[in-house]
């Protein structure tokens, strides 16, 4: 036994082949998704740089000029939404409004870099926080990232928005404070 | 070969080499990953930034919002306790709301008051923050709109009207309550650009306890708004029953409207007229409308009334200010620099910029106010009948875009004309050509035009109208009163800002003999607006907060004033 060299040989020489497939296939799977649902090592820093494009994204669109009054393109999409639900990219009533005006921006900066989102709006009520899907693109991977932004809504900026009235409940009736809303935007890569 | 294929030993030993550097290059691999790991920003801790970020500037904000609501939106902005429970209020309503949302990210946070004040401060109420500046408003249902156009039949008791609301200097009734009106700005000629026309769905019965025929209508010609959200029943009524007195037609929204660009009134402008006793077109236009005035003489300007009172506007219609003493018209200049709005017509209007230029000619490079000539009458070059349409300019306007302007060097109208009239509160008018009406009136300054020479005029002067003939053609003439043998484009309205003020200059005699010209004169109002109107107010100061925020990663807490 001890002079069969051969078949010593080859026992290690199939820990070695199966050490060795065991590390490839560990290594596969760690570095690359196996599903776009699945999470792996390189999502770490996908998932860096997809925080950063969301709030880069959310600042933009929230930008005002300092001393102007007008609303930041976000506000003026939050307060001219209807409070229904994008159908993919559909537009929604008012058809070409500035709420589909920044739909069409997150889709043409995260959709078509093959980013997916989801951008749900949640906001006071006097049962606690409710939420709305505003544009739905599924159930999010378990590695997706969510980013936020709060912006607070006065009286004047939902005075027109009837629909989104019923939904959005104005919290102080008292003062021109109406509601604060938070934008939060859920970002994965498929 | 033999030797070492049977020497097993050497494979062993080379499979175990083997074995070494697949070890190796796995620990490298690892220790790489972990590396890199290490390296990657955290993004929980990122998160965090931002959203500790988000609540500072937020809270900043909102703690500037609420000061301005407190001050502009109650009933008395004088009465610090009303300002005071109303900044309150709003600071509670946000700092519960923020509270809840951010618990529900699985943060807390608190906002802790160190100092606050409430004193009486006079504020300057700036063009850029409260006036002339286009701001969009949404209008809610029920809130109050006065036609200006076909859909009104007292056009200039309108202007009344609107000054009593926004008066408070009264011990009772409608003028004894501020109640902010608001204009929107129209574009006066139906050209392609649009809104020439609002489309609002509105009904012809204001009363809040019945309803009259409800349906869209075309608004034009600057109509007024009172937001329902400034005013309570009473106040409404008020606005009603004054209203009717003077037969003026009053709609009420029914539903909410929104536009872009309108302006806010919310100090009425002092009205004087010069001289005293002001000419009988003068009194007419004023009786016209019941806007309150002040003629004033050489003794009043020269004593300083302009500015001690002080009065906003000064309108002086076809007088000659070459006959006009010195300390009259520094007295002028100083107050219009300051931020007064000067509305000349007819003979006002050249000789002012002469005595101007005569008197104080070295305040400014140009020639006078604005640097105009007149044209001529008494020649007979200008024809009144026929050559003195005002036809208001927007940007579609022909010679706008093509022409230059026959200086030297020559000029393009689109720079001195831009941005017109369109969307100007100066020139709010209804008919749809943009034209208004000529008068036969013998008239000292029938038309004016630009010094030729181009240094010679204000570089900040907007021609807002142009003499025209009936169809809007513009008449080019050579009529000088220093006939230079160039022949220029005849003008009839011009506004130049000089320093912090405006001057406004409108050619012809008798405006309430030109068809929608009668109301230019009261157009100055929201223009007004534009000098610095000291307005004595109960102001949130020296707001001193702490806040924290705590989302268990990342504690924060911070002090800081906050300048209201």
């Amino acid at each position: 036994m001890i002079r069969n060299e051969k078949a010593q040989l080859y026992t290690i020489e199939a820990i070695a082949c199966a050490l060795l497939l065991v590390l490839v296939v560990i290594f596969v799977i760690k570095a690359a998704p196996m599903t776009p649902n699945s999470s792996s090592s390189s999502h770490q820093q996908i998932e860096v740089q997809l925080t950063s494009q969301g709030y880069d994204l959310l600042t933009v669109l929230d930008y005002v000029p300092e001393g102007s009054t007008d609303l930041s393109q976000l506000k003026q999409a939050i307060a001219s939404w209807n409070g229904m639900e994008f159908s993919g990219q559909a537009a929604v009533s008012p058809y070409g409004g500035p709420t589909n005006v920044t739909a069409n921006d997150f889709k043409e900066a995260l959709g078509d870099a093959g980013i997916v989102y989801n951008l749900e709006v949640f906001f006071n009520t006097s049962a606690g926080i409710s939420s709305r899907p505003m544009l739905w693109n599924g159930k999010p991977s378990d590695n997706a990232v969510i980013v936020s932004k709060s912006i607070v809504l006065n009286d004047e900026d939902m005075a027109i928005n009837t629909d989104l009235k019923s939904i959005i409940p104005d919290i102080d009736l008292g003062t021109k404070f109406y509601n604060i809303v938070e934008v939060k935007l859920t970002l994965w890569r498929m | 070969m033999e030797d070492v294929i049977k020497n097993d030993k050497g494979q062993i030993m080379l499979l175990t080499v083997f074995l070494i550097i697949i070890e190796v290059v796995s620990f490298t691999a690892i220790l790489n990953n972990m590396i890199l790991t290490a390296n990657i920003p955290i993004t929980g801790l990122d998160d965090s930034k931002h959203q500790m970020r988000e609540f500072r500037l937020m809270t900043e904000s909102e703690m500037q919002k609420a000061a301005y609501y407190a001050t502009t939106y109650v009933e008395d902005p004088e009465n610090v306790t009303q300002v005071q429970n109303y900044f309150t209020n709003y600071v509670n309503s946000y700092n519960n709301s923020v509270m809840k949302l951010y618990a529900a990210r699985g943060a807390s946070v608190e906002i802790i008051f160190n100092n606050i004040s409430f004193n009486k401060t006079t504020t300057n109420l700036t063009v850029n923050m409260y006036h002339v500046e286009w701001k969009n408003h949404t209008f809610n249902i029920n809130s109050l709109i006065i036609p200006m156009d076909e859909n009104q039949t007292q056009i200039m008791k309108v202007f009344g009207l609107v000054y009593k609301i926004v008066d408070d200097n009264g011990t009772s009734g409608l003028n004894s309550t501020r109640i902010p009106v608001w204009n929107i700005l129209q574009n006066p000629v139906n050209s392609t650009v649009p809104d020439f026309y609002s489309t609002i769905y509105t009904d012809d019965n204001a009363s809040s306890t019945a309803t009259g025929a409800v349906m869209n209508r075309s608004y034009s010609g600057g109509p007024f708004l009172i937001d329902i959200d400034d005013i309570d029943e009473t106040k409404r009524q008020m606005i009603l029953a004054e209203a009717a007195n003077k037969s003026i037609i009053i709609h009420k929204l029914a539903s909410p409207f929104y536009y872009e660009k309108a302006v806010q009134m919310v100090v009425p402008p002092k009205v004087a007229v010069y001289p005293d006793p002001p000419p009988s077109e003068m009194s007419g236009y004023y009786k016209d409308s019941e806007v309150p005035y002040t003629a004033l003489d050489d003794t009043d300007i020269e004593n300083g009334a302009l500015k001690l009172t002080p009065f906003d506007i000064l309108t002086i219609p076809h007088e000659d200010m070459d006959h006009a003493p010195k300390e009259v018209i520094t007295s002028i200049v100083s107050w219009v620099a300051d931020g007064g709005v000067l509305h000349a017509q007819c003979a006002g209007t050249d000789t002012m910029d002469d005595a101007v230029e005569k008197w104080a000619g070295s305040a400014e490079p140009w020639y006078g106010f604005i640097g105009i000539n007149r044209s001529e009458n008494h020649t007979g070059k200008i024809q009144l009948r026929t050559m003195t349409y005002i036809k208001l300019v927007d940007k579609n306007t022909p010679f706008n875009s093509t022409l230059t302007y026959n200086m030297s060097p020559p000029a393009s109208l689109a720079g001195i004309a831009d941005p017109g009239a369109a969307y100007s509160p100066l020139a709010q008018s209804y008919n749809i050509s943009g034209i208004l009406g000529n008068h036969s009136a013998q008239s000292t300054t029938p038309a004016f035009s630009l010094r030729s020479n181009g240094s010679q005029v204000n570089p900040r002067a907007n021609i807002l109208g142009y003499a025209a003939y009936v169809d809007g053609t513009p008449v080019y003439l050579d009529a000088d009163i220093h006939s230079d043998h160039r022949s220029d484009l005849q003008l009839m309205y011009i506004e130049a800002q000089y320093e912090n003020g405006l001057v406004t200059y409108l050619a012809g005699h008798n405006q309430s003999g030109r068809i929608g010209g009668e109301r230019l004169i009261f157009e100055t109002f929201f223009a007004a607006s534009m000098r610095l109107s000291p307005v004595t107010v109960v102001a949130a100061k020296n707001i001193n907060i702490t806040i924290k925020y705590n989302d268990g990663k990342v504690r924060y807490e911070d002090t800081f004033l906050i300048n209201t």
